[in-house]
């Protein structure tokens, strides 16, 4: 038997609707940006915290997916004398930006091997 | 232009202070003068300072008018096509046996096991999957077979394979899909709430049959 996680379900459900929406965006926009918004909505309803992997490809103003040559063109960019990639959506227009200096560590928490306790099969 | 706007102030400030002399009281019109001629002093500085803050809004999510603009609203009758979606549907059938645990097979009705197994299948997404409208209300809507693409609180829009979009009523009809080898009967009428929503709302323990 499987061992039972809090809102397991929720995060089986945000994971396929990730994948469709990945799928969609080179065919069909409005439904690939349908199925994002419901991602961001289902973690809001049950208060989970979407992966920052995941959320990083999310367009912030129209929540599509934000895939290279498809739905967003990347630049880099110098901001203050650092650098930054940045996504243009192709949809909205919205551009979002990260820091990308080539000697520092941007990973968040989360991502760094210390966060792993226990992996549940 | 400006004289010509501040000879029509200056005819309408007339106007007014004749109509004044006319209407108040008649011990009351040697005031109107002086009255006139006082200054409010506070009156300019709240406009000043009203002028000096623009208020500054940030937008995030787009509002539904540019939503609109986009077109996220009408999905046209022909736009999909069926076969970008049969690749949703083989993603769908992976995800709902992992959901449903079918692996470690099919619990027995009425048992334990059973209640959690509709428990989930209640909390499912059902986007991608291939729906069969078995009993309606509206006798043209049934035998309609698709993959649903869209889920709001009452309705199911589906394409079929001849690449039409339509849209079914949730509450009036019965649907029937297939995961290997079970049929799955679903009651739409129990399914009458937003994607979103359902995940975490209480499900009513009995159902009422149809008359
Ligand atoms: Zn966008």
């Amino acid at each position: 038997m499987r061992q039972k996680i809090q809102g397991n379900d929720a995060f089986q459900r945000i994971n396929y609707l990730y994948q469709i929406s990945k799928a969609m965006a080179s065919k069909n926009t409005i439904l690939s940006s349908y199925y994002g918004n419901l991602v961001v909505n289902i973690a809001k309803k049950n208060v989970l915290k979407i992966h920052p992997e995941v959320k990083r490809q999310i367009c912030k103003k129209c929540r599509s997916i934000l895939i290279e040559n498809v739905s967003t063109n990347m630049k880099i960019r110098n901001h203050n004398k650092l650098k930054r990639i940045e996504w243009k959506c192709n949809i909205c227009g919205e551009r979002k930006g990260l820091p990308a200096e080539k000697n520092k560590d941007h990973r968040v928490w989360v991502e760094k091997e210390e966060a792993v306790v226990e992996i549940i099969k | 232009m400006e004289e010509t706007t501040d000879s029509f102030n200056q005819q309408a400030a007339n106007s007014i202070i004749n109509f004044l002399k006319t209407n108040v009281p008649k011990n009351e019109v040697q005031k109107i003068d002086s009255e006139l001629k006082t200054e409010l002093v506070f009156a300019k500085k709240r406009s000043k300072q009203q002028k000096r803050k623009p208020i500054k809004k940030k937008t995030r999510c787009l509002t539904r008018k540019e939503k609109k603009t986009l077109g996220f609203y009408n999905i046209p009758r022909h736009s999909v096509k069926y076969e970008d979606v049969v690749q949703m549907n083989k993603i769908w059938l992976e995800y709902i046996t992992e959901v449903l645990a079918m692996d470690e097979g099919v619990p027995e009705p009425n048992s334990k096991n059973w209640e959690t197994l509709t428990l989930s299948l209640y909390k499912a997404d059902y986007h991608g999957s291939m729906l069969t409208v078995v009993r309606s209300k509206c006798p043209s809507f049934i035998n309609k077979t698709g993959i649903c693409i869209m889920d709001t609180k009452n309705t199911f829009k589906i394409v079929s394979k001849d690449n039409i979009v339509t849209t079914i009523p949730k509450k009036e009809c019965v649907f029937e899909l297939y995961l290997k080898k079970f049929k799955v009967t679903l009651f739409g009428k129990l399914l009458c709430a937003k994607p979103a929503e359902r995940s975490t709302k209480k499900v009513k323990g009995h159902l009422h049959p149809d008359l």
